[in-house]
């Protein structure tokens, strides 16, 4: 591996001992890190595939003992996995479109066109950004069920995640 | 006559911008305003029923455990920023520095932010579960140390609420601050390093002042972002032991759908609203004053 310290620690600061040991100590620091970033959803995942039982053992392993591939298959039938993947494709794929169409242009808008009054806009938008929206909860839920002006109602499909996205 | 002309000629591009801004009004300005709205009123479901004026806002503030509950959510943010402010920052630097394995190390620590927030809140919440059958538990047994109540105590549950989510977003901090870091002139290190300064020196002087504008913002939204933590409670404590882990925007959730009663949800959310107001005022009151 060619090693090539251009940062903070520069190619003359490593061949010092203390900086190379302050070095190895960083990597090792981070691997530990890494380690607890990594463990947990590993560990639920090899927890996924154990059986009821020793799920619930007291004290738990890690490492499982037994290797049930039933449990995932029926927990995907029993929850219809495969509809709520699509169902979460549909709402990336329309939140993705809605957010390139609607915030693009605005921003496109706002950053190159700058017409007339898009300065009251640009802080309004941040405003709202910076500030709380769990007032807003019920009042969301207000207008999907009675949309102004056109007067639909939004439950029961699609629509209100990929407007609110371009919202 | 001149900036008539101009109006005339910007109505379109408005028209480009005109279904965003729709969408914009329908669904973050006005709802906002209009639970600004409801928070004046005696609500039955969700409806407006009776103008009580400050009603809402007084018998909230007059239960008991608001005061608990202020304290608390006051408590996260500064056990947020004690845990989790500094420390996306050193490992931003140090991965900087890295040179072996840099992007299996940018991949893990990025890893915890893919994982639902939830789901993360849930696999925590098990791993901190009491007695023997927790995970925690289990792996500091075998080094010999006693089994830990966790979350069950209430001194602890707010910290360990601020761990779970340093767990989960300290990864798109520390991408942030990388991306930061790329930024600082290699030259500055250079010149540093002949003038004599040494790592900790050069760190101090030149990477923490070149970085020190994103760092303010971070401050900043952190601070926002933890003030409205709902998800994390809800989950892993709902409230916890004797209220010891009620954020504001909890309280809030409950009286929307729990309790059914819009009017006092909107009222601690308005109130929210308010101290945050007032804190990012003081706050670019004061980066503006050190400027």
């Amino acid at each position: 591996m060619n090693a090539n310290y251009n940062g903070i620690i520069g190619m003359h600061d490593i061949k010092l001992p203390h900086i190379k040991l302050l070095y190895w100590t960083m990597f090792f620091a981070m691997l530990a890190v890494a380690a607890v970033c990594l463990f947990p959803p590993v560990w639920l995942l090899l927890s996924s595939l154990k059986d009821v039982k020793e799920f619930f053992a007291i004290p738990p392993t890690i490492v499982p003992r037994s290797f049930e591939v039933d449990k995932i298959v029926s927990t995907w039938r029993d929850y219809r996995f495969l509809t709520i993947y699509g169902n979460t494709l549909a709402v990336t794929g329309g939140t993705l479109v809605s957010t390139i169409l609607f915030n693009g242009v605005t921003g496109f808008v706002l950053s190159r066109l700058k017409p007339l009054g898009s300065g009251v806009l640009m802080t309004l938008v941040l405003w709202t950004m910076l500030l709380p929206n769990t007032v807003g909860m019920v009042g969301v839920f207000k207008n999907l069920v009675h949309f102004p002006i056109l007067g639909l109602n939004l439950t029961n499909s699609f629509w209100p995640m990929w407007l609110m996205a371009g919202g | 006559m001149r900036i008539a002309r101009r109006i005339w000629r910007e109505i379109p591009v408005w028209g480009l911008v005109l279904p965003s801004l729709f969408l914009f009004i329908v669904f973050s300005w006005q709802p906002l305003i209009s639970g600004l709205y409801l928070s004046f009123f005696k609500t039955k479901g969700y409806r407006a029923e009776q103008y009580v004026g400050i009603r809402n806002y007084v018998e909230v503030i007059q239960n008991s455990e608001f005061q608990q509950t202020l304290i608390n959510t006051f408590s996260y943010v500064v056990w947020s920023l004690t845990i989790g402010f500094a420390l996306p920052i050193v490992i931003a630097i140090i991965v900087n520095e890295l040179v072996h394995f840099k992007s299996f190390f940018k991949f893990s620590i990025y890893f915890p932010v893919i994982v639902p927030g939830i789901a993360a809140a849930m696999m925590w919440m098990f791993m901190f579960e009491p007695g023997d059958g927790g995970l925690l538990n289990m792996l500091f047994g075998k080094i010999g140390l006693g089994p830990y109540p966790w979350l069950q105590d209430p001194g602890w549950s707010i910290p360990l609420i601020v761990v779970t989510m340093t767990w989960k977003s300290f990864g798109g901090s520390v991408i942030l601050y990388l991306a930061s870091l790329q930024g600082v002139n290699r030259e500055l290190y250079e010149a540093a390093a002949l003038d004599g300064a040494g790592v900790a020196q050069r760190v101090r002087n030149v990477t923490i002042p070149q970085i020190s504008s994103i760092i303010g913002i971070m401050f900043i939204l952190q601070i926002i972002g933890v003030f409205q933590v709902m998800y994390e409670p809800l989950t892993m404590t709902e409230g916890g032991p004797s209220n010891s882990s009620m954020s504001l925007m909890l309280q809030s959730y409950f009286y929307a759908f729990r309790y059914f009663d819009a009017g006092k949800s909107m009222a601690i959310g308005s109130m929210t609203f308010m101290i945050l107001l007032v804190l990012t005022f003081v706050y670019f009151r004061v980066n503006r004053r050190s400027d």
